[in-house]
């Protein structure tokens, strides 16, 4: 990479070179990179079996450099020099700059993986997000079938219990006219008419039981529903299929207000007691008395027969109430964003080589699911209805595991590949640093030397400073990007602080170079450089080692 | 990166800035430590000794957390 850096300004600054020189200048470039070819051709082959990754990057590049004929370029722009053809000469010059940058992008193969590793992150985690957003729709959309769902269980319940106490009623006023008709005469038929009323208060009995669970039922699903809009708050958005239940809860508090089911069952229980006190008369033969409570079981039938009509009414105003429009409207609403979702995870595939995106094929099957709820309750079967959304949910919960798991192994990939990408700047850095380090001793004896036999520093001792300070500046840039790579992980506050405190040790020495101080401060802290570059490259080497430390 | 690596890693960044503050102590006599030259590298060094000493409290701080984390998690 040094070497094409070097090729590059050579190449950028001939442009304002004249004449001889600037020919001079372009051939040095032209047989530079002639040299840098020879070469990378010959790691490509050297390197194929030990570290068949890098030399399929080199492969790449020397392949770039055949296509891109930049050899050839470099010779036509000697001749248009030569011609003095400065302009066309200017022109062809972009062409090589351009030609070689895309050759270092390709050389830099590392940065561009973990780019690419970036990108398909973001791709991924849009998405996810995305089918997060629908899970909460579709579930919202099902919370409000499954109210719609078990107000018309509740009805249904109602309707038959309803019929049952019709039905008791029935029995206990045929009781009594046959108990009235028997008069005082009742004697042997008085044992068969308390038997009968006991067959029917047992049915009260039963009755009771069952009126009073639908009550429990009833009371447990307003406080569900307190408890809900409790923790949702009162900030229900437009269009939200679950504001009818909310109209729903308006209209629960009325029937109770008005006299829950609870009233049905004390009704019901009070029959069955005066049921009771008729079956004791008649067992004692005394029919007239037995009248008198059985009248009462009549009224008390009658009053929760009265109570459950009332309830029953509620509830089917309530089911009229259920806004299934609204409710039908979502629905397409979540399967319109949905399918637009797998349009559009279909359509970033095409920049992944037609890689298939985690979770795709769920959406995409979510869909019809959707389709079908929306069907089920424009036909107003919020019970059929609410299956389909549930299958549609868990699609799309398929969808965003899938797409958690496949965002979870990228960042891993991700991580691994910063490490590496860290550990191979490091270690050139740290080559680098110990070669500018040597250098810059020399300079130090040579300076000595030369101040011995005169006062002032001279010029060659000066450009080796500049030179040296030069060498740390790209190395501080180097821990530069580093710190950017470091960013992009961000797994670890240490790593950051380390490199932070190795650019500023990079730049100070430079500083120091530049103003040709090659004493024993500088030296002293270039040795602490490298004795920090060598820890941190341990430290790495050590987590790729163990892998990444996960 | 587990916080048993880091912790060697802040360990290892003691002991460079432990051995530079020796090597400076040997290198640069009493009373020279007020000239300029000195004084840049006993600022250098303070430097890094608050950055190791800032990531240590950092640390102790995400080990305190892992703790209570573990603390709350576990049943009472």
């Amino acid at each position: 990479m040094r070497w094409i850096g070097v090729f590059v300004a050579v190449a950028l600054f001939a442009g304002s070179l004249l004449g001889q020189e600037v020919q001079e200048k372009q051939e040095q470039a032209r047989q530079r990179f002639a040299a840098l070819h020879r070469k990378m051709q010959e790691l490509q082959v050297i390197l194929s079996t030990t570290a068949p990754e890098e030399s399929r990057v080199l492969r790449l590049g020397n392949r770039h450099v055949q296509e891109a004929r930049i050899q050839d370029d470099l010779d036509g722009v000697g001749v248009l020099l030569q011609a003095e053809r400065w302009d066309e000469a200017l022109e062809r010059m972009g062409e090589v700059k351009r030609e070689i940058e895309d050759l270092i992008t390709l050389l830099q193969n590392k940065d561009v993986d973990l780019e690419k590793l970036l990108e398909e992150i973001e791709r991924l985690t849009q998405f996810r997000d995305r089918v997060d957003k629908l899970i909460d729709e579709q579930a919202r959309a099902k919370r409000a079938s499954a109210e719609a769902e078990a107000l018309e269980r509740e009805l249904r319940e109602l309707e038959a219990a309803k019929a049952k106490v019709g039905e008791l009623l029935e029995q206990q006023t045929k009781l009594r006219a046959a108990t009235n008709d028997a008069g005082l005469s009742v004697g042997e038929k008085a044992p068969e008419l308390a038997d009968k009323q006991g067959e029917l208060r047992k049915l009260a009995e039963e009755l009771t039981e069952r009126l009073d669970k639908l009550a429990k039922a009833d009371k447990d699903k307003e406080a569900d529903q307190s408890a809900k809009e409790g923790k949702e708050g009162k900030s229900g958005e437009a269009g939200d299929p679950e504001k009818g239940s909310e109209n729903k809860a308006d209209g629960k508090a009325d029937a109770a207000s008005q006299g829950g089911s609870c009233d049905c069952a004390g009704s019901c229980q009070g029959a069955a007691q005066a049921m009771a006190q008729a079956q004791q008369k008649l067992q004692a033969n005394k029919p007239e008395s037995s009248l008198e409570d059985q009248d009462k079981a009549i009224a008390k039938l009658q009053e929760a027969l009265g109570d459950l009509d009332k309830l029953s009414e509620e509830a089917r105003r309530r089911l009229l109430q259920i806004p299934f429009d609204q409710q039908i409207k979502a629905q397409e609403q979540t399967r319109v964003a949905t399918e637009k979702l797998a349009d559009d995870m279909q359509a970033s595939e095409q920049g992944e080589q037609g890689k298939p995106t985690p979770g795709k094929k769920n959406v995409q099957q979510s869909v019809p699911k959707q389709k079908a709820a929306a069907g089920q309750l424009k036909e107003r079967r919020p019970a059929k209805a609410k299956q389909d959304q549930q299958d549609a949910q868990d699609e799309l919960e398929q969808a965003k595991k899938e797409l958690e798991d496949a965002l979870a192994q990228l960042r891993q990939e991700m991580q691994d590949q910063v490490l590496r990408a860290l550990e191979e700047r490091l270690a050139a850095m740290l080559a680098k640093q110990r070669e500018i380090s040597a250098l810059t001793k020399v300079t130090d004896r040579l300076k000595g030397e030369a101040l011995t036999a005169a006062d002032t520093v001279p010029a060659s001792i000066k450009e080796r400073c500049a030179k040296e300070a030069e060498g740390e500046t790209w190395l501080a840039s180097q821990a530069h990007d580093a710190l950017k790579l470091l960013e992009e992980d961000g797994t670890t506050a240490t790593y950051p602080v380390l490199f932070e405190e190795l650019r500023t040790d990079l730049t100070t020495v430079a500083d120091r170079l530049t103003a040709c101080d090659t004493g024993a401060t500088t030296q002293e802290m270039q040795r602490q450089i490298e004795e920090m570059m060598t820890m941190l490259l341990d430290a790495l080497r050590k987590q790729i080692e163990e892998g990444g430390g996960h | 990166m587990p916080l048993s690596a880091e912790l060697k890693l802040i360990q290892k960044m003691q002991q460079i800035v432990a051995k530079a503050t020796k090597e400076y102590d040997g290198r640069v006599p009493a009373e020279r430590r007020t000239e300029a030259d000195a004084k840049a590298s006993a600022q250098a060094l303070s430097r890094k000794q608050g950055k190791v000493e800032d990531l240590t409290r950092k640390l102790a701080d995400k080990l305190n957390q892992n703790e209570e984390a573990r603390g709350a998690g576990e049943p009472r």
